[in-house]
């Protein structure tokens, strides 16, 4: 008989620590959200003047609206992640347990009757295994998507102030506010993402 | 290693206890483990806890195949009773555990995906394993709100779970030889652990009205012939239910 339990990172303790950076992530969609409103009302109380602008405003509030979507959907895959790691790690755990005496196991005359349920335990651990892979590909993918996002926010901020240049006068300042809280908020979730992307890669390696 | 003996065997049935385990952590309470087998099927009693799985585990295969331990009994919910049933769930995933029904939506938690779980009546049943009739009897209160003791009455042996407990060393002997010395382990934990006077007199009335020859507990030393009328009436005498003198000081 031969075991093969490789001893991996359990994920549901990085999920957990994943719950927590996403919480940030979502304050830091949340004020874009608000920014994209107070932005929105300077363009409402601009009129014809400030037209240009709606187009930014608009984007805001759809990045805003998505990145938050996007969190919520990473929340459950981290879930996902952690049921699936605590089942893998269950069954592993029994492995580790049948290893701990299989000397003795195999040595008593009904040892081997003990070897069916060692090949479904095997084989369950891979196919967790693969599951687990395929929940850790599927949550990189989404922060991915958002990290995108991100990216996308710092261009919206450059078109931003240049519009706020265009625009002049005294909504100058306040747009140019906006793009730099845009840009500021954006650059902190991608912070945060890749912080969480570098923990997903250290763990699943 | 853990100890096993027969303690049992007449007509194609033999009981064993697996206990006294010199692998065991010092601050795990040490636990008998019981199995029972009837020609081709067993039955386990009061498993254990997960610590004790692999040692468990090892032991049994000594005396039995896998395939044929198609039933586990769960007297209560206690950790050194049944958590090692998640571990069980993979290695006997056809097996049945006959449980307290209160107890269920609980011990679930240990991992019970697999084995079938049987949920007890309060007022007991019985249990038929290759032709041999078994008796789960009820011992409610005796620690736990819903609790069974296994009773088989042909070799009149009477698993009576914690009832008849004694904290006692690894090396101390699988039967009571002297009851007198005896009862000062047995003392501090029955008036501690069992709950109530009631519970504790109408299990005793119940019981000796059965034929038993051997009382088996979950912890300690096993009663044979007389000493399991002495431990009765030893237990009839005792005041229980002591703890919540302490919160009242």
């Amino acid at each position: 008989m031969e075991l093969n339990a490789a001893v991996k990172q359990d994920f549901y303790v990085l999920a957990v620590t994943l719950a927590a950076r996403l919480n940030e992530i979502l304050l830091e969609a949340r004020k874009i959200s608000l920014e994209a409103m107070n932005a929105k009302a300077l363009v409402a109380r601009g009129g014809l003047e400030m037209r240009t602008f709606k187009p930014i405003t608009d984007y805001m509030s759809l990045l805003a609206k998505e990145t938050i979507a996007v969190v919520s959907d990473i929340n459950e895959a981290a879930l996902h992640l952690a049921h699936q790691s605590l089942q893998e790690m269950r069954l592993r755990d029994v492995m580790r347990q049948i290893s701990v005496r299989l000397p003795d196991i195999e040595q008593a005359p009904f040892g081997q009757s003990v070897l069916p349920s060692l090949d479904a335990l095997e084989t369950d651990v891979r196919n967790q295994q693969g599951a687990l892979a395929e929940k850790i590909d599927h949550l990189a993918d989404l922060l991915g998507s958002i990290d995108q996002k991100m990216r996308a926010a710092r261009v919206v901020s450059a078109t931003a102030r240049i519009e706020a240049a265009v625009c002049g006068g005294s909504c100058e300042k306040h747009f140019l506010d906006v793009a730099a809280n845009l840009e500021t908020a954006a650059r902190l979730i991608r912070t945060r993402v890749t912080d969480c992307r570098k923990q997903l890669l250290t763990a699943s390696q | 290693m853990m100890k096993a003996e027969v303690i049992y065997s007449k007509d194609g049935c033999q009981w064993l206890v697996f206990g006294r385990d010199s692998h065991k952590a010092d601050r795990i309470i040490d636990t008998n483990q019981y199995m029972v087998k009837v020609g081709n099927e067993a039955v386990l009693l009061d498993p254990g806890g997960i610590e004790i799985f692999s040692t468990m585990l090892a032991s049994v295969v000594n005396y039995a195949p896998l395939d044929q331990i198609r039933h586990i009994f769960a007297s209560h919910q206690d950790p050194d009773i049944i958590s090692s049933l998640g571990l069980w769930d993979r290695t006997l995933p056809s097996a049945s555990l006959y449980a307290p029904r209160i107890w269920e939506g609980f011990i679930r938690h240990y991992g019970c995906n697999s084995i079938d779980y049987v949920a007890l009546p309060d007022e007991g049943q019985s249990l038929k394993v290759g032709g041999r009739e078994f008796v789960f009897l009820p011992a409610h209160y005796l620690h736990s709100s819903g609790n069974f003791h296994f009773y088989d009455p042909e070799a009149r042996l009477l698993m009576s779970g914690d009832v008849g407990a004694a904290l006692m060393p690894a090396d101390a002997p699988m039967y009571v030889s002297d009851f007198d010395s005896h009862t000062a382990l047995m003392k501090g934990f029955h008036q501690r652990w069992m709950p109530s006077n009631d519970a504790k007199n109408d299990w005793i009335a119940r019981v000796r009205k059965l034929d038993i020859q051997t009382l088996a507990p979950q912890h300690g030393a096993m009663f044979r012939g007389d000493d399991v009328k002495r431990f009765l009436d030893w237990f009839e005498a005792l005041e229980v239910g002591i703890g919540s003198r302490s919160a009242a000081a």
